[in-house]
C-alpha cells in the first residue's frame, strides 16, 4: 500500500462502533474463559448504549453474584426478566442466587419457570431437583432429576445428585446403580467413584469397592483419594497414615457442606471434648494457651474459647481453615501437617485437644509423643480415636471406609511411655455412619505437674 | 520380688490396679493384673530411657 493511499484512508477513518450483538459475543467469550474484568467492561459498554439489553444485564448480575453482591445481582437479573420474561437463562441464574442465599422455595419457583420456558434443556429440572432436595422434598427431587435424565441420560450433575438423594432415602441399591451408571458414562468424574466406593464399603461389599478403586487408579494413578481407598479396601500396602494429599483433598472438597453433613451423622466429638475438658479443668478463666490440633471448620473453637488466653487451630485443609476463620474465636489458624507443626514448636500449651483427627493416622508413634511434648508441665491432652476391638494382633487397622481404628492398649502404651500421667480412656459413640454407631475412645492424659 | 529402684509401682485398689510414679501420681488404672504388670515394665523401661525414645524403645526393652 502506498503512503498516499494510507493517508487517504486515515483521513476517512472513524472508530467503528461494533453492534452490541458483536460486543456481546466477545464479552461472553471473555466471561467463559474467566476473564471477568474484560467481560464486565464490555457488558457495561453495551448497557451504556442499550440500558435495557437483557443479556448484558443478566451477565452483569452473574458477575455481581460471584463477587458476593447478592442484592445487586438479584436486582440486575430481575430487571432482565422484567424486560424479557421468557428468558430461561435469567430465571436459572436468579434461581442460583436464591439457592445460594438459602431462599429454597424462591429458587425452586425460578428453576420451575426456566424448565417451562426451555423444556428441552436438562439443566432447569436438574437445578429444580437440587432446590427441592434442600426443601426436604426428596420424592419430588428424585422425579425432577429423572426428568432431567429423560432429556439427557448422560447429565453428570443429575446422575450424581440423584444417587446422593437416593442414598439419603436409604435407596441403597438404586443409588449404587445410579453411581455405577455415572462412573461408566463419566469415567473422569472422580466424585462418582468416591460416592460409589462409599456406598459399597458402607454395605460390606469390600471386594467390589476394591475393584472400583483399582479401576479409578487405572485412569488416575496419582489420585491420593483413589490410592488411599484402594489400600483400605484391598488391604494392600497400608500406609502408616493417610497421605497429606488425601486429607487435604477430601476436606477441601467437603468444607462447604462439612457442618451440615456432620449434623446428619450426629457427630459428637466436639461435645465430648467440651464435657471432658469441663470435667477435668477448673471453671474457665480465659488464661490458658490452647491448641486445637486438627481444628477442621472450628467446631471446637467456641467450646474452648472461654478457657483460652490464646487459641491456636491447626489443620491440613485450607478449605476447612477458611470456614474456621469465618466461625471465629481463634487467635491464629495454621495450615500444617500436625506432626511437623508440633515438632517445630516447644512445649507451649496448657491444653491440647485433637477431635476426630487421629483417625487419619495409623501409626501414632510420632504424633502422640509430639502432642505430649507440646504440653507445658501440668498441661492436659484430650483426644478421640476410633476403637479397634481388643484381640486384634495389630495396633491399628485401616478400615474399608478409609479411617484408622486403634487398640486401646496401643494408645495407653504410647501415652505412658511419652511420660504422661492419669491416662484415662472411656468408650464413646463418636457418630453414626450408614445407620450404625461408630465406637470410639475418648482419651485424656496429663503432662507431669508444674 | 519388688524392685526398690523402680520408678513406678502397682497399687491394688478394690478391683483395679493403679500404676503410680514414685511421687504417688497415678499414671494409669487397669482392671487386670497381667495388664498392670505389662504397663509397669513398659513404664520403667521408658523412664530409664528418659521417655524421649517413646514406645518403640520401651517395647524393645
Amino acid at each position: 500500500m502506498s503512503t498516499r493511499t494510507r493517508k487517504k484512508r486515515n483521513k476517512t477513518y472513524r472508530p467503528r462502533r461494533l453492534p452490541f450483538q458483536q460486543l456481546l459475543v466477545q464479552a461472553v467469550a471473555h466471561h467463559r474463559k474467566g476473564r471477568v474484568e474484560q467481560a464486565e467492561a464490555l457488558y457495561r459498554q453495551i448497557l451504556r448504549d442499550n440500558p435495557d439489553q437483557p443479556d448484558a444485564l443478566q451477565f452483569c448480575g452473574v458477575i455481581a453474584f460471584h463477587r458476593g453482591e447478592h442484592a445487586r445481582a438479584q436486582e440486575l437479573i430481575q430487571r432482565a426478566i422484567t424486560l424479557s420474561p421468557a428468558y430461561a437463562g435469567a430465571h436459572t441464574n436468579l434461581g442460583n442466587i436464591y439457592l445460594e442465599t438459602g431462599a429454597y422455595q424462591a429458587a425452586a419457583d425460578a428453576y420451575a419457570r426456566a424448565a417451562e420456558l426451555a423444556p428441552q434443556d436438562p439443566d432447569p429440572p436438574a437445578n429444580l431437583a437440587v432446590a427441592l432436595r434442600a426443601l426436604e422434598r426428596p420424592d419430588e427431587a428424585i422425579e425432577s432429576f429423572q426428568h432431567a435424565l429423560r432429556i439427557d441420560p448422560h447429565h453428570e450433575k443429575a446422575l450424581y445428585n440423584l444417587g446422593c438423594t437416593l442414598l439419603s432415602r436409604a435407596g441403597f441399591e438404586e443409588a449404587i446403580a445410579v453411581f455405577r451408571t455415572l462412573v461408566a458414562r463419566h469415567p473422569e468424574f472422580s466424585p462418582g467413584y468416591r460416592q460409589l466406593g462409599r456406598c459399597l464399603t458402607a454395605f460390606g461389599r469390600q471386594d467390589e469397592a476394591a475393584e472400583l478403586f483399582r479401576s479409578w487408579l487405572a485412569i488416575d494413578p496419582d489420585n491420593p483419594v483413589a490410592q488411599h481407598h484402594y489400600a483400605a479396601t484391598a488391604g494392600n500396602a497400608i500406609p502408616d497414615r493417610a497421605a497429606d494429599g488425601y486429607v487435604a483433598e477430601i476436606f477441601d472438597r467437603f468444607a462447604s457442606s462439612f457442618d451440615a453433613v456432620l449434623a446428619r451423622l450426629d457427630y459428637r466429638a466436639p461435645q465430648l471434648m467440651a464435657e471432658a475438658v469441663q470435667a477435668l479443668l477448673p471453671a474457665p478463666t480465659g488464661q490458658l494457651a490452647v491448641l486445637d490440633a486438627g481444628c477442621g471448620t472450628g467446631l471446637c473453637g467456641p467450646l474452648l474459647r472461654p478457657y483460652a488466653a490464646r487459641l491456636i487451630g491447626v489443620d491440613l485443609s485450607a478449605g476447612m481453615l477458611v470456614k474456621a476463620e469465618q466461625r471465629g474465636g481463634y487467635d491464629k489458624l495454621v495450615k500444617a501437617e500436625l506432626s511437623i507443626f508440633l515438632q517445630d514448636h516447644p512445649p507451649a500449651y496448657d491444653l491440647a485437644i485433637c477431635a476426630d483427627t487421629l483417625c487419619y493416622f495409623g501409626v501414632l508413634d510420632k504424633v502422640l509423643p509430639h502432642l505430649a511434648q507440646s504440653l507445658r508441665p501440668g498441661g492436659l491432652l484430650v483426644f478421640t480415636v476410633e476403637k479397634l476391638e481388643p484381640g486384634q494382633a495389630q495396633d491399628f487397622r485401616l478400615n474399608a471406609h478409609g479411617r484408622y481404628a486403634h487398640q486401646a492398649r496401643y494408645v495407653e502404651e504410647l501415652l505412658v511411655t511419652a511420660g504422661l500421667t492419669e491416662v484415662r480412656l472411656s468408650e464413646q459413640i463418636l457418630r453414626n455412619e450408614a445407620g450404625a454407631p461408630v465406637q470410639g475412645l475418648l482419651v485424656s492424659a496429663w503432662q507431669a505437674g508444674a | 520380688m519388688a524392685d526398690d529402684q523402680a520408678e513406678y509401682r502397682i497399687d491394688q485398689e478394690q478391683d483395679q490396679f493403679v500404676l503410680r510414679a514414685r511421687s504417688g501420681q497415678a499414671v494409669l488404672t487397669v482392671r487386670d493384673a497381667a495388664s498392670a504388670a505389662h504397663y509397669l515394665e513398659l513404664l520403667n523401661r521408658a523412664y530409664r530411657a528418659g521417655f524421649k525414645a517413646g514406645l518403640r524403645q520401651a517395647r524393645r526393652g
